[in-house]
């Protein structure tokens, strides 16, 4: 060497020496977001081992104890700023002295609705717990829900997606609904006010878009998503094709893009099969229907399989429920037995002061379907309606593949999972 | 930066460095003032690429071997041409407007790649030599075919991917040793491309496309060649990219290369 430049043989070691690092993978840096503490090891070393070998190993790697689990004798420690967590782990469980070696993992509470009922809604989240707030009550299989808590954390929904529910209407003052709900319309008496006279809509409302994590009642599928009250059906529960078919229109030129009818007949009925084609086609409406809870073939408007997303009904413990309708018409089943939703204001007595109760039926099992609908529509809002409900069918869970493995004329291609049709699907090698 | 203007800045550096009166070094013989090279290079780096219109970010991690020719046209100036393959891992790219929607961790996707570059000595002060260097790096678009196996129906994906990388800027080398050349070099570093995914179940279909930019433009690259004979050279050198995360704070990428040249 002619010269000696110090500083910049220096600069050459220290750059060659990073360079090895990269080479030999020896303290590759932490790039990614992770699922564990960045930095950070929770090791155990075995109990016959010194102090002084305990300091020793991680001095050696220029690591350090930070805190100490002292009745689990684990000690929290603090690997090099450079280094992979990984890695390390890898090292340290090569060590004798080292009972095990693992990341400090982050542990993250998936999106739970602070809404003091929520523990009783097994569809959305089971975990066997008791779904009645009465003790005795039955309790729900683990997982026969639709893993709504899940899929909650990638959306809750959009307030410009608008819900149409037809049916006897809403109450439109009830404490869980009414900061949802949108002017509808009143095609029984022919008015402007939609409010529920009989119980029916209030508790399809409720599954659909009840307010969510205001601390009161129930959550609802769609937070966000605002509902817009058709009242189509009498105090009876009863409702004329005509006036159905006009609510369909009314709710549509209102801009509701998820249609649920949580009703049913027999009869096959042109004028409505007409109204609901027009809003499919020439509207991009999605249109979640009961099957029907007579145990007997899909009714209408549910058998217009077509433009109808049919569905069929399950359990707390994702079996098909007995009076639940069937037919090749079934495109998905959902959780229609003893589901906690609103009732009526009015309903509420002194010894039953709160607005809420459990509904059973079909008309529940399409009401959580329309939920998802709406949260499918609020992050993909271009898709077509027949797109989502070809997203709702695949993601089914087809729990009763026992017995009918795929697609079966009771629950179509199973029970709805919200996660599986919302939340990004991991593609590895 | 546009995708239009990219080309026209690559164009000026290219240009730039190649319209340099390289320095007259020392008096080159005749005869020997035209060397024609080869080498095997190898690269790794890590960079952070952002996506939908800057409100993700994931890392670009690649992999790169290239047989490069090199022509020497005096000890000053030198142009070469490279073409080799890339491994590129694209995970974390997350794909939302697809039916459903796909998070990407399938790994490296491997492609051809080629290029090429131009450096010179544009002035020499003592034992130390300023000059510049610039270069143009295009991997070509591959594909990757993936299953889909988590639904009730079976799905299959398409991934195509390409990305493009320019960078230029002035180089500072000490001379002083016998067989050592560290250098340093502070370049403008540009990296840009798309990875599209195709989605398809049963009837469902879908296509996204997503244009990723990698962030930081300035790299700083420090190494040294080594060159104990005539015949043979070693280069390794490391790259340290400092960036703004989304949402505040600095952070920085790296990268590393070593190539091999022989003379002929």
């Amino acid at each position: 060497m002619r010269k000696h430049h110090w500083a910049l043989s220096l600069a050459l070691a220290g750059c060659l020496a990073v360079f090895i690092g990269f080479v030999a993978g020896g303290i590759p840096r932490l790039e990614e977001e992770t699922d564990y503490v960045p930095g950070q090891v929770l090791l155990k070393f075995r109990s016959w081992v010194p102090v002084w070998r305990r300091v020793a190993a991680l001095s050696n790697v220029r690591s350090r104890a930070v805190s100490r689990i002292t009745r689990l004798d684990v000690f929290v420690v603090q690997i090099p700023d450079e280094a992979k967590v990984e890695d390390m782990v890898t090292a340290f469980n090569r060590n004798p002295d080292i009972e095990y070696a693992e990341p400090n993992h982050i542990f993250r509470a998936a999106v739970t609705p602070n809404d003091i009922y929520f523990k009783y809604q097994y569809a959305l989240f089971n975990k066997g717990q008791d779904i009645d707030w009465v003790p005795g009550g039955p309790q729900g299989k683990p997982s026969a829900d639709i893993k709504a808590p899940s899929a909650w954390e990638e959306t809750t929904g959009k307030e410009d997606v608008i819900i149409g529910i037809l049916d006897t209407g809403v109450d439109l003052t009830h404490e869980d609904l009414k900061n949802k709900i949108l002017p509808g319309y009143d095609f029984v008496n022919d008015d402007p006010d939609p409010t529920d006279d009989h119980y029916h809509g209030t508790m399809v409302a409720g599954v659909v878009g009840a307010e969510t994590n205001n601390g009161k009642g129930i959550a609802g599928i769609a937070w966000k998503g605002k509902i817009l009250p058709v009242k189509v059906l009498n105090d009876y529960g009863e409702g004329r094709a005509s006036d159905i078919a006009a609510g369909i229109s009314w709710a549509v030129e209102h801009g509701a893009k998820i249609l649920n009818l949580s009703f049913a007949a027999p009869s096959e009925n042109i004028t409505l099969g007409t109204a609901l084609k027009d809003a499919f086609e020439n509207k991009d409406v999605f249109i979640a229907a009961a099957a029907g809870n007579d145990n007997t073939a899909v009714y209408y408007p549910a058998a217009y399989e077509k433009y109808v997303c049919a569905v069929a009904a399950t359990d707390y413990n994702d079996e098909r429920a007995v009076y639940s309708n069937f037919g090749y018409e079934i495109d998905c089943a959902a959780p229609g037995e003893k589901i906690l939703t609103t009732i009526p204001s009015y309903l509420t007595t002194p010894l039953a002061p709160f607005p809420y109760g459990y509904g059973w039926g079909t008309s529940m099992a399409s009401a959580h379907v329309a939920g998802l609908a709406a949260l499918i529509k609020s992050i993909k809002p271009s898709l077509k309606p027949g797109q989502i409900m070809n997203i709702i069918r695949y993601s089914a869970d087809d729990v009763n593949a026992s017995v009918y493995k795929g697609k079966d004329e009771f629950l179509g291609y199973g029970r709805i999972n919200m996660e599986k049709a919302l939340v990004p699907l991991k593609i590895t090698n | 930066m546009s995708g239009k203007r990219i080309p026209t800045v690559l164009c000026f550096m290219v240009l730039g460095v190649a319209l340099f009166r390289p320095a007259p070094i020392q008096a080159q013989e005749p005869g020997q003032s035209i060397h024609i090279k080869s080498s095997l290079g190898v690269e790794y780096f890590s960079r952070t690429i952002v996506w939908d219109e800057g409100l993700y970010s994931s890392k670009l991690k690649a992999a790169i071997g290239v047989l490069r020719a090199e022509l020497e046209l005096q000890k000053s100036f030198t142009i070469g041409a490279f073409a080799g393959y890339t491994l590129s891992n694209f995970n974390g790219l997350i794909f939302r407007q697809l039916p459903f929607s796909i998070d990407y961790e399938a790994g490296n996707i491997g492609g051809l790649l080629w290029g090429a570059d131009v450096d010179t000595i544009l002035f020499v002060v003592g034992d130390y030599t300023i000059g510049a260097t610039a270069q143009f790096a295009m991997s070509l678009r591959s594909t990757a075919e993936f299953e889909i196996l988590s639904l009730n129906q079976k799905g299959d994906l398409v991934a195509k991917r390409k990305w493009n990388r320019v960078l230029g800027g002035p180089v500072i080398r000490y001379t002083g040793y016998e067989y050592f050349t560290p250098f340093l070099s502070i370049a403008y570093n540009r990296l840009w491309g798309t990875f599209t995914l195709s989605e398809t179940i049963v009837d469902l279909e879908g296509t996204e496309e997503k244009t990723i930019t990698g962030k930081g433009i300035v790299g700083i690259t420090v190494g040294t060649v080594y060159e104990p004979s005539a015949l043979f050279k070693l280069k390794a050198e490391v790259t340290a990219l400092p960036y703004t995360k989304i949402g505040g704070g600095l952070d920085v990428d790296y990268g590393a290369s070593v190539k091999v040249v022989v003379f002929f």
